[in-house]
């Protein structure tokens, strides 16, 4: 019946092959990596990110409507101000490279106290003696892929940082992965990529590739989007009970201060910017003034 | 390839494909969402102003209604169901950006760019359809070559804006799509 109320064929064939090519379209976003998909993306966008401008369309609308700018509610929770982020007390809004001088690996007078450790401690304070430390990424240090142990010297003298928090804490709340990819380089010393010394490494970095999406780990708000030398461009999150989390390295940041977000939705993309050897998500996770293991609530192979 | 009163046309299928290929996220479906609020704008008043869709066609250039209003409802009535579309598109995006929630500013956004560049006085969109309309009601002799002006105009500033973002930004995104909705055009002229 159809075959005779459309006769032509040439419409028929068309539609097979459209159909057929969105099959292998289907087939390729399921089954193929989603690098070429975000090489397209980010070729034909030149790097803008679309989503980003929609909900920053969306926002100015509200903004226009109701003749507010969008923080009012939420922003409290934290612990923000009126006048802007608490400094003081370690609070989210802090410049990263206020808090995080890199410490010196070598000298760091202390006294010895060691914070208990998690699935191991990785750093001791017992210089001289060969640490199992997990730490270097293969694609850093290619001499070290078939070593297998993360076995290295560690300088005399080191001791980890009082600000690094090995312990197991409870978190208020219910996590999601910050982002796809590879683990590349954990909490803890580690000889950095470009400097080339012994510096603790207060991050849990998930290498993968420019454009991947980087997703809230818990829910919270925005306390802080910003460029740094170091960091590149940031998003810091403000979570229940004092807890924070830093994103950094990111292509671009598409979540404003003061935004409210869900765990897992997505607030940035993953980029090589600031100082970064390649493309990969720097996670920390923090608590006042301590930096925490991200380790042990990541599921990143 | 038609069934009942809908048509849905090989570059529809192709345009999918490539929106499926490359959405990381929820877009597309947030823009086929934008599209069907944006239609159902034309529908209701359509439907209750007793008119009557005779197809609804599915191409590479999205959707278009072809429907029976200018013979039988006349410019008032088919004026409201014209920009009933854009209205609601904006309406839309008006309620979805009152709420606080990223996702939602996403389809806020889509709505109100949807809204917006439909009520552009182009020809082949609603803005120009409406102008058209109004002119003929004001006793305009020649509404569509009126249009036609409007819509050079119109393409050429947005064009403008295309190369300026390509050249500038190194964003060719806007421009293939402008490319893509000129050959379009012309194919459809050719064979109309």
């Amino acid at each position: 019946m159809e075959e005779k109320k459309f006769p032509p064929r040439k419409v028929v064939l068309q539609l097979a092959v459209s159909l057929l090519i969105l099959g292998g379209a289907l087939v390729t976003r399921w089954f193929y990596p989603e690098e070429t998909r975000a090489f397209i993306r980010r070729y034909i966008s030149g790097g803008l990110d679309y989503t980003a401008v929609l909900s920053d369309m969306g926002e100015s609308l509200r903004t226009f409507v109701m003749g507010v700018p969008y923080p009012d509610e939420t922003v409290n929770s934290g612990q923000m101000t009126d006048n802007g982020p608490d400094t003081e007390h370690g609070g989210p809004g802090i410049p990263p490279e206020e808090i995080i001088p890199e410490p010196s690996p070598s000298v760091t007078p202390d006294d010895g106290q060691l914070p208990a450790g998690v699935g191991g401690v990785r750093v001791n304070g017992l210089g001289g003696l060969e640490m199992p430390v997990r730490l270097v990424n293969a694609a850093y240090f290619p001499a070290f892929e078939d070593g297998g142990d993360d076995t290295l010297p560690i300088p005399f003298g080191t001791v980890a940082p009082d600000k690094a928090d090995f312990s197991l804490h409870e978190l208020p709340f219910t996590v999601s992965q910050p982002a796809n990819g590879a683990f590349s380089s954990g909490f803890g010393y580690r000889i950095h990529p470009i400097y080339g010394d012994w510096r603790f490494h207060f991050g849990y970095d998930i290498a993968g590739y420019t454009g991947a999406d980087i997703r809230a780990f818990a829910d919270g708000t925005v306390a802080a989007v910003g460029v740094s030398g170091s960091y590149g461009n940031y998003i810091i999150l403000q979570h229940a009970d004092g807890y924070v989390t830093l994103y950094a390295h990111c292509d671009s940041v598409s979540a404003n201060e003061g935004r409210a977000v869900s765990a897992g939705d997505t607030i940035a993309k993953m980029g090589s910017t600031g100082v970064s050897t390649g493309p990969h998500l720097h996670f920390e996770l923090r608590r006042e003034e301590s930096f925490l293991d991200p380790a042990p609530y990541l599921t990143t192979e | 390839m038609t069934v009942g009163k809908v048509r849905v046309r090989a570059g529809f299928v192709l345009l999918v494909a490539a929106l499926v290929y490359l959405d990381e996220g929820y877009l597309l479906w947030m823009v086929v969402g934008s599209a069907v609020m944006h239609e159902l704008g034309h529908y209701i008043p359509l439907k209750i102003f007793g008119g009557k869709v005779l197809l609804l066609e599915l191409s590479g250039g999205g959707l278009t209604m072809e429907h029976d209003a200018r013979e039988k409802l006349g410019y008032g009535k088919e004026l409201a169901s014209v920009v009933m579309g854009p209205i609601l598109s904006i309406g839309f995006a008006l309620l979805f950006s009152l709420l606080n929630d990223m996702m939602l500013w996403q389809i806020a956004g889509i709505c109100l760019t949807h809204g917006i560049f439909n009520l552009l006085p182009m020809s082949g969109l609603d803005g120009g359809r409406a102008l058209e309309i109004i002119l003929a009601m004001r006793g305009s002799a020649a509404p569509q070559s009126a249009v036609r002006v409007t819509t050079a105009v119109c393409g050429a500033i947005l064009g403008g804006f295309c190369v300026l973002l390509a050249v500038l930004y190194h964003n060719p995104s806007l421009l293939l799509a402008l490319l893509y909705l000129l050959a379009l055009r012309k194919r459809k002229a050719v064979t109309a």
